[in-house]
């Protein structure tokens, strides 16, 4: 099956570049100038990848960032004009799981779209499931092999790469790990610079799976980096 | 104060004060004032120099953070910051107004309150403009005239036409007629009661005891910072409110005053600052993403073909190399208008002049559109146009880019007309669309982050070139009202020969 890109963009120019390059690699493309028919093309067409201008006539970039996210896994990368830590950050909190700013080189933007459709479709990761593939940390329950997460007994919905983020921390239980290593092994090479992204997901992965009286369940070190908490250790203690 | 005869709950007052007190150092400016406004009510704050007039002004408009007391719009309290109370609604017009001397009377009116479409089409500006000075009936003449040339009377009326642009709620001016003779006082007087009989809520500062009898429903006496009587103009003599009034040592008055007055034109030079800031980080803005869209493009198809793993066939490596040159053509344009923008602003911009015969020049401009949108300009040029002593080149790129302007900015088959008519000593030319007037898009705020930008509207400059260019040669570019499309009217003097070889 080919992966297919919908790419909604409304300057000419960029729309033939991104499709030249992608039909040149095998893959397939939809195109959609402005933001009015996206959600139906979602729904129709199923793509595999969004990438979004957040500039178009008529539409609030953001907004239509949020729609696509709420109904729907796909995954997006924003490609902006702006280039302010700000919109990237609203960007990811608005559910995109990528943001390039204009002008970018054709060959940064081709390994970020591979390395997000390879972060975003999980596939088979057989390598760590069967040494631990159920890891418990205090009431948060994370089943590596059927790639789910449970709290106090009850499901919780990680998107794939919140899902890959705490996978990363657990297998590494107590340890610190640095922003610049979970970027690497989460997000993929080219991508150790963009510390906010770590920040936006560890703050997700936060007010999905912590308390708010409770134990944290993942701790920062001031500009270290972070650890998932060693609960079972503590409560024996108590 | 007495409550009036109602039951339940009545309303909460248009503009509230309670208890405020504002200290400079160890003068206290303002002690305990209290008083509410009703929406519609004219309020008259009569007192003399220093008796803390301009500083009430100043906290009811959240220009300044009272020591004590609060303010509020509409019962909702009003935070102590100038930007914020402009966004409720609330307007202060200064004793010592900030026009900007090297602006035009339009210009001036609309400073900070700018739409998008007039920074993309200066002539709307003077068009919006000059209807808001027409509906006031201030008469100020031609928008168009520096401000310098006006009168002290006429500035503070574009100083008051400034304030209701964008119809505020409360309106609060501070000594309107202040060091303005009889004749420019009266004037200013008919403004105020036109803005009250309209329904705007007024507060107004002075000491001028009849004005305030005949402008305002109340008259609320200030004296060492206290509110110490309030009037009725219906059954009191003015000779008892001077008398309120006055009564206090001159030295106390003079110090006063003097400590109000610096900390007063401290606030206002950073208030000029910071709006002559947003305008230029608006421009800027708009600008870089102008620049940024051909850059995107060249650097995206240049790495495309730079690719090692990637062979691209003879079509589409074709393709990428005209874009590459396209939207290089783009950039250059972006920055010779530019250049030709700063000259223009700075003064500087050369015209090398010669007898020109006008229909050759509209040709030469027509000829450079696309060829596909060529035959959609009409032009109708009678065969006894005189000769005009211009640069032929420069007026060909007035001509393109008006032609450019009304082609893009309207739907396909739109048809654009060029006329000329020779007058007696002018020639007019007409450039005029029927397309669906100005795109929708283009009369919006300038966008923020994430919202829409009309296409190719270009960094706005192309429009104040050509403004530019006609002026260098005398002539004048102005938006002409037509009930479909758009028109604008160039008017460029015809000099005799005889005059021509004297110069």
């Amino acid at each position: 099956m080919t992966t297919q890109v919908l790419i909604v963009e409304d300057d000419p120019n960029i729309v033939d570049l991104i499709r030249s390059n992608l039909a040149v690699r095998g893959f397939d493309t939809l195109v959609s100038v402005d933001g009015a028919r996206v959600l139906s093309l979602l729904e129709t067409e199923r793509p595999d990848m969004v990438l979004l201008d957040l500039m178009l006539p008529g539409t609030d970039g953001f907004e239509l960032c949020r729609q696509i996210r709420e109904r729907s896994e796909v995954a997006i990368i924003v490609v902006s004009a702006r280039g302010g830590e700000r919109d990237k950050v609203t960007a990811l909190n608005m559910g995109a799981d990528d943001y390039m700013t204009k002008p970018f080189g054709i060959e940064e933007l081709m390994a970020r779209i591979l390395a997000t459709l390879r972060r975003t479709r999980p596939s088979g990761q057989a390598d760590a499931e069967e040494e631990a593939p159920v890891i418990t940390i205090g009431e948060v329950e994370i089943d590596l092999g059927a790639q789910r997460v449970r709290r106090a007994g009850s499901e919780v919905h990680l998107t794939p790469t919140e899902f890959l983020l705490l996978r990363e921390l657990a297998l590494h239980r107590g340890k610190l790990l640095s922003r610049t290593h979970l970027l690497r092994r989460v997000w993929g090479h080219g991508y150790e610079t963009e510390t906010e992204y770590v920040r936006v997901y560890i703050r997700r992965l936060r007010a999905k799976l912590e308390s708010p009286d409770g134990p944290p369940l993942i701790v920062t070190q001031p500009r270290a980096g972070y650890r998932i908490a060693d609960l079972t250790r503590t409560n024996r203690i108590r | 104060m007495t409550e009036p005869l109602q039951s339940g709950s009545p309303a909460p007052p248009e503009l509230a004060a309670t208890g405020l007190t504002v200290r400079f150092g160890t003068l206290t400016a303002l002690d305990g004032v209290s008083l509410a406004v009703r929406a519609g009510e004219c309020v008259a704050i009569a007192g003399e120099n220093g008796s803390g007039k301009t500083t009430l002004i100043r906290a009811l408009g959240g220009d300044l953070a009272p020591d004590s007391g609060t303010v509020e719009l509409e019962g909702v309290a009003l935070a102590p910051d100038p930007v914020a109370a402009a966004r409720r609604g609330m307007r202060i017009v200064w004793q010592d107004l900030v026009l900007a001397d090297n602006l035009d009377i339009a210009a001036n009116v609309m400073l900070g309150n700018e739409r998008r479409r007039h920074l993309l089409f200066p002539a709307l500006l003077h068009a919006d403009a000059a209807r808001l000075l027409d509906r006031l009936g201030i008469p100020v003449g031609d928008p168009a005239r520096p401000v310098r040339s006006l009168s002290g009377g006429q500035r503070r009326m574009i100083a008051v036409a400034r304030a209701m642009a964008r119809a505020p709620r409360v309106l609060l001016l501070d000594e309107p007629t202040s060091a303005l003779g009889v004749a420019e006082a009266a004037l200013v007087e008919r403004l105020i009661t036109r803005l009250r009989a309209e329904g705007t809520t007024i507060v107004v500062s002075g000491h001028d005891v009849p004005q305030m009898v005949r402008l305002a429903d109340r008259i609320l006496v200030l004296r060492h910072g206290r509110l110490v009587a309030e009037a009725d103009p219906g059954d009191v003599h003015p000779d008892d409110v001077a008398a309120l009034i006055s009564g206090q040592a001159l030295e106390e008055v003079r110090a006063r005053r003097e400590a109000l007055e610096a900390a007063l034109s401290a606030q206002e030079e950073t208030m000029a600052l910071r709006r002559a800031r947003d305008m230029q980080h608006a421009f800027l803005r708009r600008l870089s993403h102008e620049l940024r869209t051909p850059l995107t493009a060249i650097t995206g198809y240049a790495t495309s073909l730079l690719q090692p793993d990637v062979t691209w066939d003879d079509e589409t490596r074709h393709r990428f190399l005209s874009r590459i040159a396209a939207e290089s053509s783009r950039l250059g344009r972006l920055v010779n208008d530019l250049l030709d923008f700063s000259a223009i602003e700075a003064g500087i911009f050369r015209l090398s002049c010669d007898w020109c015969d006008l229909p050759l020049v509209i040709d030469a401009a027509v000829s450079v559109l696309p060829p596909e949108r060529a035959p959609m300009v009409e032009v109708r040029a009678p065969s006894d146009l005189p000769a005009v002593w211009a640069d032929h080149d420069r007026l060909e790129q007035v001509f393109v880019n008006l032609l450019a302007n009304a082609l893009e900015h309207n739907p396909p088959g739109t048809r654009v007309q060029v006329s000329a008519d020779p007058g007696e000593d002018t020639v007019t030319l007409l450039v005029s669309d029927d397309g669906g007037g100005l795109d929708p898009e283009l009369l919006r705020d300038p966008p923020s982050a994430g919202q829409s930008r009309p296409r190719g509207a270009g960094a706005g400059l192309g429009l104040s070139i050509a403004r530019g260019i006609v002026a260098a040669h005398g002539g004048t570019l102005e938006l002409e009202p037509v009930p479909r499309g758009t028109c604008l009217r160039i008017t460029l003097p015809v000099e005799k020969a005889a005059e021509q070889e004297q110069a």
